[in-house]
């Protein structure tokens, strides 16, 4: 593995690593402002993993805070489940003797309560993860979910900037000039997942159109700023028609 | 030689169309007209959900289930798997449940497309829409949405089958305000949760996107492992009206989607 490729991986690593402390920082402060708006017994965040097919939390703050953060539930099950398999939200007042619901949410926090209002935390289309109000006196869906869009914001500004990391490393690779760079960048955003993939694999083809002619590079330009323009619009087009109703 | 016809203007002609029931009313429509006497015997009613606990005593049973799931090796990507399946999360059997209560007679059939793969779960969702269809449901109840606009067109395409194959799409509106396929089209039922007792209470608001209100907070709920909660969620008010319509179908049988709207827009005038 080259330096450069090597570095990339490293700020892979270690960018999500180095931001966490502070983004759970705000998602426990986010808990905690949560649970005290709508005076709740316990306000929690968990954070969905595909992959994994868990719901991992995070952050939480109330009853039971301590053991519920760090806990790994399988979304095969339960309503908490179901709100991140579905993206749809549910309330429920009173949980009567459903034992997947305790063993979901209630076992491993010593805290049994009688009502769940639990959203989905939501990016654009893609579901992050799950808010979860446990016995809160002063909430319905539609607050539970603009204080998901809050966490929404926190949760995705850290992937962006763990995204941002590694394409600056990109950046700065692309600027030494040396022979083996697109080849050990293209590696790189294999190594690398989802949308910053994306973004290091547009990386390393800049860096290869640099090597290009005057012309090539022009033509190049041209075609991108094309596709940009046309995929604005569209996307505009389909907001225009979406606010109309 | 006689002039070339536009398109589609030959469906009209005389004896090509199809049938329609006339809505044989004296005034304007009540509710003992449109249901007295029915248990929704005869009338086939989907579930695309979580799965249908069908030993759940607030469901009585079932008369078909299928699953939808994502298989690479399929030409459409998907398989349909027949045969007796749980409920993974007890959102299916809660809709079940309350379709059930409204209309006692009806044949229940769930269409599970949430399982424990959530990958591409939109066009999963579509497939099972799609199975509805053409398994000939006269009602289909849609307690999930998507809100990816990358599905549009999709559902655009499956709705408009159902309408013209005269099958009830009722679809909950999201929670929250965000886009919600098929929900917000017109040709489906969309409905969302209003605060009330009673299971036949109904409104209608022409201004869309969410057409019908219907019970749906604070509802006792079957749920897994044969349990019952107590919950709230646009969910709910959508097997309400599916259940509605379904002791109409069966009194009524063959009425059109625009048939049933008007009728059910009568109800809710009835109550008001």
């Amino acid at each position: 593995m080259t330096a450069i490729a090597e570095l990339v991986s490293l700020l892979d690593e270690l960018g999500p690593a180095l931001l966490s402390a502070d983004d759970s920082a705000g998602l426990m402060a986010l808990c905690e402002a949560a649970r005290t708006a709508t005076d709740a017994a316990a306000c929690s965040v968990s954070v969905l993993d595909e992959q994994a097919g868990e719901l991992h939390y995070v952050a939480a703050a109330g009853a039971g805070a301590d053991q519920i953060v760090g806990t790994r539930l399988s979304l095969g099950q339960g309503i908490a489940g179901f709100v991140a398999s579905s993206g749809q939200g549910i309330s429920v007042s009173e949980v009567r003797h459903d034992p997947r619901f305790a063993q979901d949410v209630a076992l491993s926090t010593g805290y049994v309560p009688t009502a769940l209002l639990a959203v989905p935390i939501r990016h654009r289309d893609t579901t992050l993860g799950v808010l979860s109000l446990l016995d809160a006196a002063r909430a319905d869906l539609t607050l539970a979910a603009g204080l998901a869009s809050l966490a929404a914001h926190t949760m995705h500004r850290a992937t962006t900037t763990a995204t941002l990391g590694r394409v600056v490393a990109v950046a700065l690779a692309a600027q030494t000039g040396s022979a083996d760079l697109a080849e050990a960048l293209r590696s790189a955003a294999t190594l690398s997942s989802g949308e910053s993939a994306d973004l290091a694999e547009l990386a390393a083809l800049y860096v290869e159109l640099g090597r290009l002619g005057i012309d090539d590079r022009a033509a190049a330009t041209r075609i991108v700023g094309q596709f940009t323009a046309h995929a604005s619009a569209a996307r505009q087009r389909m907001t225009v028609r979406r606010t109309r109703r | 030689m006689t002039d070339p016809i536009p398109a589609w203007s030959d469906a009209f002609t005389p004896g090509q169309l199809p049938d329609i029931p006339l809505l044989d009313l004296d005034g304007p429509v009540t509710w003992p007209w449109a249901i007295d006497g029915s248990t929704g015997a005869g009338v086939k009613v989907a579930i695309i959900d979580s799965g249908i606990d069908a030993e759940h005593p607030a469901v009585g049973g079932v008369d078909g289930a299928v699953i939808i799931e994502p298989d690479d090796d399929a030409e459409d990507g998907y398989r349909v798997v027949e045969g007796p399946h749980a409920d993974l999360y007890g959102h299916g059997t809660a809709c079940a449940g309350i379709v059930r209560s409204v209309a006692p007679e009806v044949a229940l059939y769930s269409v599970r497309v949430l399982g424990e793969r959530l990958t591409g779960k939109g066009w999963i969702f579509a497939a099972g829409l799609d199975w509805a269809i053409t398994a000939g449901m006269d009602v289909v109840n849609l307690s999930l949405s998507t809100s990816s606009d990358d599905y549009l067109q999709m559902f655009h395409e499956l709705t408009d089958q159902a309408a013209f194959a005269r099958v009830m799409l009722v679809s909950a509106m999201a929670n929250e305000p965000k886009t919600t396929i098929p929900s917000e089209f017109s040709s489906v039922f969309s409905t969302a949760a209003i605060h009330c007792d009673d299971p036949l209470e109904l409104r209608y608001n022409a201004a869309g996107p969410a057409e019908w209100g219907a019970r749906g907070i604070d509802v006792d709920v079957a749920w897994a492992n044969g349990s019952t909660i107590t919950a709230t969620g646009n969910s709910f008010a959508a097997p309400h009206v599916a259940g509605l319509i379904a002791l109409l179908l069966s009194k009524h049988p063959g009425l059109t989607p625009f048939q049933v709207k008007t009728v059910l827009a009568g109800l809710a005038a009835a109550r008001s």
